[in-house]
């Protein structure tokens, strides 16, 4: 990873600062202090483009290692050194061959400089680097290369006297210097290791690497402080000044702009793009495995709540069919008793009796009419798979069936509301056994209401029909399995009944088991707990499918019988 | 004038039972049989004016035996009611008490529907 090898090389980034003595106050003789007096205005240049060491922000200040240093003095020598602004490195340079300029903040020590401008020591020590795509180890390797060096600078001069054969690119500042190898336009740039980083980082350049230039005695880019040729007193007095910087202000000024150096790879923006899309990645995959995991929960429930539906199906079925052959074998062998003691009771109501047998016999015809009741709930059940099916309208059916129990209505003042939709389509019917059906539903509601005379409450009845669409609620009701059944129901409208009572409600153990064969919750004797279970069957025969719940006021009974439309219906 | 009617059924009390229900009345004879393969026998001898079949019997089913009957030419006027266990009232009454176009009674039968059935039957 380019960051970490950012952190590697500023392991051995050499900037040296000069060893200087504490910070003392600083003492300069009468003759540099007259000097200083008799030199109001001193004129400075700093290279406008030139970070880490100096640079003009966007904001228009100067700013870097070498402006500090620069500060440093000032405020040593209580003295301010006028700004002059060129427009690149070159310019400047040739405005103090000029004698325009008096001072350069940092510039590099060369011979060719020497004969028109004084250095100071070094205080800024750097080292030297080749700065390419490819590795080149030395300068040697250059020769032939296009090598960019910042005007003037003194790469520029040092590359230059190196080979001949090196086709040298100017450029105006590192900056674009290592834009240029960056994008392939020169295969090298000798510059140093603090601007190389500066800019790598900032740039977020990172398909460069960079060797340390080696082949030099003065591989390394000493930076002082150049003050012309002819005010030796000044170079003396800097270099005071310089001598007396203590080594916390240099190190603070270390710290302010070689941040780099303290920075680690974590904090290294690239760095973090990086850790912050993988965080991303990671963050999708956990999301995703997440869903998935919880899809697969779901799926697992629905399977699971599917698997003990289908199960209790089973188990219904199979009671059912086990009660269909124990009851046809059973009804013959208990009709034949209860014929002979029909005969026999029918016998006795002959013969002259008193009272108290007349009573008697009476209770015992009423016993026999009883047991036959039971006997034909099990025969019913036995048979109940053969539907006599033909075209029919459900209204035909409800209304046929209000009118046989009729008597029943009346006798406990049961009211009857019906909201039929006559446009209803036919459905494929076995006409007997949806009245059957709705007969036992109307009893059951008539029973259910009982006691509402009692409790003073109007005992009514409410049936519709009309053509509907299946709600979510309706849905959860009917616990439909197969997604076959739900499109039979879902895909288009449907008939749906409902039958809705003011009676007594189910406690929570009849909403659950009312449709299970032997479930009653009438008196004993009174119920075989088999009229709900057979009609659920024929309803189930029609493709239909039939709920009973409390309401949600919990004033009674809402029945709801679904009725799905297909050709195949009922056969 | 009384009519004579012919009981099969593998129950002998119960058929003994229908006997005295009936003959008590003054207007029927009545004679029982308590295996269906006797029945055919009974009834050449008997010769009944109206036959009332159990319908399942271990020997010989109901149908069985009102099948023989029907093929004596001398026989196969005689009206005959099936008296069953294995259907229940209520379906009684949604047949039209009628199987097959059979007429028939659903055990247990009362004695006035025994008495209603012959007299509609024989006038």
């Amino acid at each position: 990873m380019t960051s970490i090898k950012y952190f590697l090389i500023f392991l051995f980034f050499s900037f040296i600062l000069e060893k200087t003595s504490l910070a003392q106050s600083l003492e300069l003789n009468e003759e540099e202090q007259l000097w200083l007096d008799n030199h109001p205005v001193i004129k400075i240049s700093y290279d406008k483009n030139f970070p880490p060491y100096e640079w003009k922000t966007n904001e228009g200040n100067y700013q870097g290692i070498s402006v500090d240093y620069i500060q440093l003095i000032e405020k040593q020598l209580k003295f301010k050194f006028k700004k002059i602004e060129h427009k690149n490195w070159s310019q400047v340079l040739k405005e103090f061959k000029a004698g325009n300029i008096d001072m350069l903040s940092a510039i590099a020590k060369n011979d060719s400089r020497q004969k028109y401008m004084l250095f100071t020591t070094p205080y800024i020590r750097v080292q030297g680097v080749i700065v390419s795509s490819k590795e080149y180890k030395n300068l040697k390797e250059l020769t032939g290369e296009k090598v960019g060096v910042v005007n003037d600078n003194y790469w520029d001069e040092l590359v230059s006297h190196y080979d001949n054969d090196i086709k040298i690119i100017r450029v105006d500042n590192a900056k674009s210097g290592i834009e240029l190898v960056s994008i392939g336009a020169i295969d090298a740039m000798v510059t140093d290791l603090g601007s190389v980083t500066y800019h790598i980082q900032e740039d977020s350049i990172s398909n460069l690497k960079f060797v340390p230039v080696p082949l030099f005695q003065n591989q390394k880019l000493e930076l002082s402080i150049g003050i012309r040729k002819d005010w030796s007193i000044l170079q003396a007095i800097i270099q005071k000044a310089i001598n007396n910087i203590s080594k916390t202000e240099k190190e603070q000024i270390d710290k302010r702009w070689l941040k780099v150096q303290e920075i680690s790879f974590w904090q290294d923006s690239g760095f973090q793009n990086k850790v912050f899309i993988l965080a991303l990645i990671i963050i999708t995959i956990i999301a995703m495995i997440l869903f998935w995991n919880r899809s697969l929960k779901l799926q697992v429930q629905r399977r699971s709540d599917e698997l003990e539906k289908a199960h209790k199906q089973l188990i219904h079925a199979e009671k059912m069919e086990s009660i269909g052959r124990l009851s046809a074998g059973v009804a013959h062998e208990v009709k034949n008793p209860l014929a002979i003691l029909q005969m026999s009771v029918d016998y006795l109501k002959g013969e002259d009796n008193d009272e108290t047998i007349i009573t008697i016999l009476d209770d015992m015809d009423d016993a026999i009419a009883r047991a036959d009741k039971v006997i034909k709930g099990l025969l019913d059940f036995s048979r109940e798979k053969d539907l006599q099916v033909s075209q029919g309208h459900i209204n035909e059916v409800i209304i046929k069936s209000i009118r046989l129990i009729e008597h029943e209505l009346k006798q406990h003042n049961v009211a009857i509301k019906t909201s039929l939709d006559d446009d209803l389509p036919d459905l494929a019917m076995d006409f007997n056994r949806l009245t059957q059906v709705f007969i036992n539903l109307f009893m059951n509601s008539v029973q259910a209401m009982y006691e509402n005379k009692l409790k003073n409450c109007a005992s009514e009845i409410e049936i519709s029909s009309s053509m509907g669409i299946i709600t979510q609620a309706d849905l959860l009701r009917m616990g439909l399995q197969s997604s076959k059944e739900k499109r039979l129901f879902t895909q288009q409208p449907i008939i749906i009944i409902k039958i809705i009572d003011t009676g007594h409600g189910l406690d929570s153990n009849s909403e659950k088991n009312i449709f299970e064969p032997f479930f009653t919750t009438k008196p004993m004797g009174e119920g075989t707990g088999l009229g709900l279970s057979v009609s659920k069957t024929i309803i189930n025969l029609h493709h239909g499918i039939i709920t009973m719940h409390n309401r949600s006021d919990q004033t009674g009974v809402e029945v709801t019988i679904y009725f799905a439309l297909k050709e195949e219906q009922g056969k | 004038m009384t009519k004579k009617i012919l009981v099969v059924d593998d129950e002998p009390v119960l058929t003994k039972m229908v006997k005295m229900n009936l003959e008590r009345t003054g207007k029927y004879i009545v004679r029982t049989e308590n295996e269906g393969s006797k029945a055919l026998q009974a009834t050449r001898e008997f010769k009944p004016d109206l036959i009332f079949m159990d319908v399942m019997m271990p020997d010989m089913s109901g149908d069985e035996v009102i099948a023989e009957i029907r093929d004596d030419p001398d026989l196969s006027s005689i009206p005959y009611v099936f008296i069953t266990a294995i259907v229940s009232k209520a379906e009684t009454e949604e047949m039209g008490s009628t199987i097959g176009g059979n007429e028939f009674l659903a055990k247990p039968v009362k004695t006035e529907e025994l008495i209603s059935t012959i007299e509609r039957i024989l006038g």
